[in-house]
């Protein structure tokens, strides 16, 4: 016996005695192999249990990288600002786009606290907003003007969203929407109907006084002489011509800035055109003072829309007549390699260099409200109608040395035609 | 009838400075014009005190805010009422405090004769309150 201790001592894990019992040795053997094949098998189910746990912590793995690359993907491809701030409202996280509204770089934004983006008098407004939150409410958003860096200040949107465990407040979502533009539009079109508005009640205003006048005159027996009663019922018509213009002008904008310019081109004269409005303005330039003096040797011929090309000078020539200063209007008409060109230059206030290019925008206006009235739109029509034509309109100025618009319009006439122009002229 | 002092007006759209010429003057009171606030100072300097200005807001050259401002200045001529003539209710605030009264555009012709009445004579004083604090 002292033999088998020792043997199991050494790891010997059972034995036989001599002579050896072939059923023993069988059975021994049969339970030996079946304790062999359970060890294996445990053993595979194990190494089977290990790859399928390793397996699923790589497909979580992957799945939270590809939903913090979405997440990032959102964060800094969305079309709005986005920033993570803290429960008390100090930026963690800002996404490009909120560093591009705000004009600083998103390292200068993290830490700074969520109100200090906002303009001087809005930034009470933000404080009271992330005060809700913190106070329990799960979202709050409102417009308000944030600061900029380098520009003037921007109107936004600004959303706050409260991420929640349990009760506690955790963090801060903002979204931040710039609608400048928007809010741009809005100003504008209340600004134009406040300025349709008056320029609908200027005419109206010789209109009213006169019948008024007349009818209270005549009702009191008056006989006014025969030259005054003409003069001031040809005020009346005047007026009455006046206000239907104006709307129709109106109107004539709001179909141009619906899109394509309808055009009735035909063969005309320029010359004769530009004529014809300055005729037209005639006495509008001698009240203010102004002499228009026009340098030309047409005809100049082109397939042009003879109402629409008229419409373009008289508001050139409006333009000059009102910001003239009551010095003298220039108007030159020339041809040159297949293109007509005009321009009409005044001495009058000028234009400073930086608003030269928002002159031919819709309801720009330039010059201050209180010294001059119009609509705003004579110039942006001039673009559009003068571009429909296939030509374009510049503008040169100088402040207290006036303005100079130049017209160029391609005459589309075929080749060949014969087209008469000052150059021409002088070879003929 | 003929009035001591003449009607100063302001006015720098011909089309309504001729018409308040007209209906003021079948009224029997002498009227000077002036374009915009510049030359409604020159005619001042050389005609002296009219007994009333009715003065428009947005002219050329000089508006008439700064007129009025100007006009204020000068001692011999801090008194003479002037009436505003403006289409613009709101923004002419300022210059109202500055003015005897207001009629907005499109005026009509009572209200301008209860002004003229109020300040020049006492023709049409009986008309309607349409010139607000036109009375002296």
């Amino acid at each position: 016996m002292e033999h088998v201790f020792k043997g199991y001592k050494v790891g010997a894990v059972d034995y036989l005695r001599k002579p050896v019992d072939p059923h023993a040795v069988r059975a021994k053997v049969a339970v030996f192999v079946e304790l062999y094949r359970q060890r294996k098998q445990l053993e595979s189910q194990s190494e089977q249990l290990r790859s399928a746990e390793l397996q699923l912590r790589r497909r979580a793995e992957a799945s939270l990288q590809e939903s913090e690359a979405l997440y990032q993907h959102t964060f800094e491809e969305a079309p709005v600002g986005i920033a993570q701030a803290t429960p008390s409202g100090r930026f963690t996280r800002v996404n490009q786009r909120l560093a591009n509204i705000l004009e600083c770089s998103a390292d200068w934004l993290i830490g700074r606290q969520l109100e200090s983006i906002g303009e001087a008098d809005d930034q009470a407004a933000i404080a009271e907003r992330l005060a809700r939150l913190q106070s329990g409410q799960s979202l709050s958003a409102g417009e308000h003007r944030l600061a900029t860096a380098r520009k003037s200040p921007i109107w936004a949107t600004l959303t706050l969203s409260a991420l929640r465990r349990g009760s506690a407040l955790r963090q801060l979502i903002v979204v931040v929407e710039d609608i400048s533009d928007r809010k741009r539009h809005e100003l504008e079109r209340e600004n134009f109907l406040a300025v349709a508005a008056h320029e609908l009640k200027t005419p109206l205003t010789p209109l009213r006084l006169q019948a008024e006048g007349l009818v209270r005159e005549l009702a009191q027996g008056a006989e006014p002489r025969h030259d005054t009663l003409l003069r001031r019922i040809s005020s009346i018509d005047k007026a009455a011509r006046r206000i239907e213009s104006l709307v129709e002008r109106l109107l004539d904008e709001s179909q141009l800035s619906g899109g394509n310019v309808h055009l009735e081109r035909e063969e005309i004269d320029l010359c004769a055109v530009i004529k014809e409005a300055v005729t037209r303005v005639q006495s509008d330039a001698a009240h203010a003072g102004s002499t228009i003096d026009v340098q030309s040797d047409g005809p100049i011929l082109g397939l042009w829309d003879p109402l629409r090309v008229d419409q373009a000078v008289t508001n050139l020539l409006g333009n000059a007549i009102k910001y003239g200063a009551g010095k003298p209007i220039e108007v030159k008409i020339g041809f040159e390699g297949g293109t007509a060109r005009f321009s009409v230059r005044d001495h009058g206030m000028g234009i400073a260099e930086g608003e030269l290019e928002r002159i031919f925008e819709r309801f720009e206006r330039v010059a201050p409200l209180r010294h001059y009235s119009g609509f705003g739109l004579g110039l942006g029509i001039v673009r559009r109608v003068v571009e429909a034509h296939g030509g374009r309109v510049t503008a040169w100025s100088r402040p207290h040395e006036g303005s100079e618009f130049v017209v160029e319009l391609p005459s589309h006439l075929p080749a060949g035609e014969p087209v008469q122009s000052p150059e021409l002229e002088m070879h003929a | 009838m003929t009035h001591r002092h003449s009607i100063l007006v302001v006015e720098d759209d011909p089309d309504i400075s001729e018409s308040l010429r007209d209906v003021l003057e079948s009224e029997g009171y002498p009227v000077i014009t002036a374009a915009n606030g510049a030359e409604a100072l020159r005619s001042l300097s050389e005609l002296g005190q009219p007994c009333l200005i009715f003065l428009d807001m947005m002219m050329p050259v000089m508006s008439g805010d700064e007129f009025l401002t100007l006009l204020r200045k000068q001692e011999r001529f801090s008194e003479v009422p002037v009436v505003i003539v403006s289409a613009w209710a709101n923004e002419t605030r300022a210059a109202r405090a500055l003015s005897q009264g207001f009629v907005k555009k499109p005026a009509s012709v009572a209200a301008l004769l209860e002004a003229a009445g109020g300040f020049c004579g006492l023709r049409d004083s009986h008309l309607s309150g349409e010139a607000r604090g036109a009375a002296p």
